[in-house]
């Protein structure tokens, strides 16, 4: 990535993500609590992980599927987001020796 | 702007300031082990030392950070790196929104530089703290400059590790972030009644990744799950 393309997308996102700090704040209250509006917003930043795994285990194979089943038991066991990656990328460089 | 009188930062020891601050700390221990995970990948991807550094400060937002450089090198224009950056993140008007009757004393330009200090480990500290007793903004502001602290120094440092390998796919590091998204969406699963939504978005995005360019498949697919989640409720 250029320079100047870099910086725009790191100002950008800057200025996006402190605009949604910032509305939360000035709107305060008004926010709905209950309702369609909350439930939606409460389930987005985990269907947003889900939409961003699937496609990339699909297209590491089947030993992406080993890995992220890996994953998702050393996370649940430790609860140590880093042991867990270290774990993934570890079986799929394994798995990806080629007497599998 | 106009600042209420007494309100400045107290950073003494008796201050909520410290109190914030030091009640952060085994958080930012957590901070600190993804910060030099997360570091060592921007390294991987090509981001230089000053351009992190800007991004620490100015995104200030882990899942932010991770989703702009997991595309860094995907070739999306810049807008649709910054709109996915924002819609994971807009669970943040949910937490600022909570922590708006703190705000109360000061004017717009003393809510403005303290309201970028909300992440969502000091945020969950303070108002963990606020069931029990009464506190003040500045107990937000001491754990936001913990966590910031934290994140900072360890993404740097972990920046200076990196080491760019001659064949990454042989250390499977392609799957890196993969990996590590995976870890993460793990700690957003809230259980059973996530089955149905996550199906959606999963089964969405696998479609838009197929036939829409660029990062469709993360919007398509995170807003399509979310709309799940809202409406099966509806139906109960």
């Amino acid at each position: 990535m250029s320079n100047s393309k870099a910086v725009a997308v790191v100002l950008l996102s800057a200025l996006f993500v402190y605009s949604i700090r910032f509305f939360g704040l000035a709107l305060g209250k008004r926010l709905p609590k209950t309702g369609f509006f909350k439930r939606a917003m409460d389930a987005l930043p985990g269907t947003i992980f889900a939409a961003l795994v699937f496609p990339g285990l699909l297209a590491a194979g089947w030993q992406g599927l080993v890995a992220a089943g890996l994953i998702v038991l050393v996370t649940k066991k430790t609860g140590n987001v880093m042991l867990a990656m270290l774990t993934g990328v570890a079986a799929v460089a394994l798995l990806r020796i080629p007497v599998f | 702007m106009r600042e209420t009188g007494g309100k400045r930062l107290n950073l003494k020891k008796d201050g909520e300031f410290y109190k914030g601050f030091r009640a952060s700390v085994p958080t930012g221990l957590g901070v600190l082990t993804y910060g030099l995970v997360f570091g060592v990948l921007c390294a991987e991807t090509g981001l230089s030392f000053p351009m992190l550094a800007l991004m620490n400060m100015a995104v200030f937002s882990g899942s932010a950070q991770t989703l702009i450089v997991g595309m860094w090198n995907g070739g999306f224009p810049v807008w649709q790196m910054a709109v996915a950056a924002a819609v994971i993140n807009v669970r943040y008007f949910l937490l600022t929104a909570a922590v708006a009757p703190l705000m109360e004393p000061y004017g717009w330009f003393g809510r403005a530089w303290r309201v970028h200090l909300v992440t969502d480990e000091n945020w969950a500290i303070t108002m963990a703290e606020w069931r029990k007793r009464e506190v003040t903004v500045d107990h937000l502001v001491g754990g936001g400059v913990c966590v910031g602290l934290f994140w900072f120094f360890s993404v740097m440092v972990g920046h200076s590790l990196g080491f760019t390998l001659e064949n990454p796919e042989r250390y499977a590091l392609d799957f890196a972030f993969t990996a590590l998204f995976t870890a993460l969406a793990v700690n957003m699963w809230r259980g059973g009644k996530d089955i149905f939504p996550w199906l959606v978005s999963a089964g969405t995005a696998s479609l838009a990744w197929r036939h829409l360019p660029g990062a469709w498949y993360v919007l398509l697919g995170g807003i399509a799950g979310s709309v799940a989640a809202a409406l099966m409720k509806e139906a109960e």
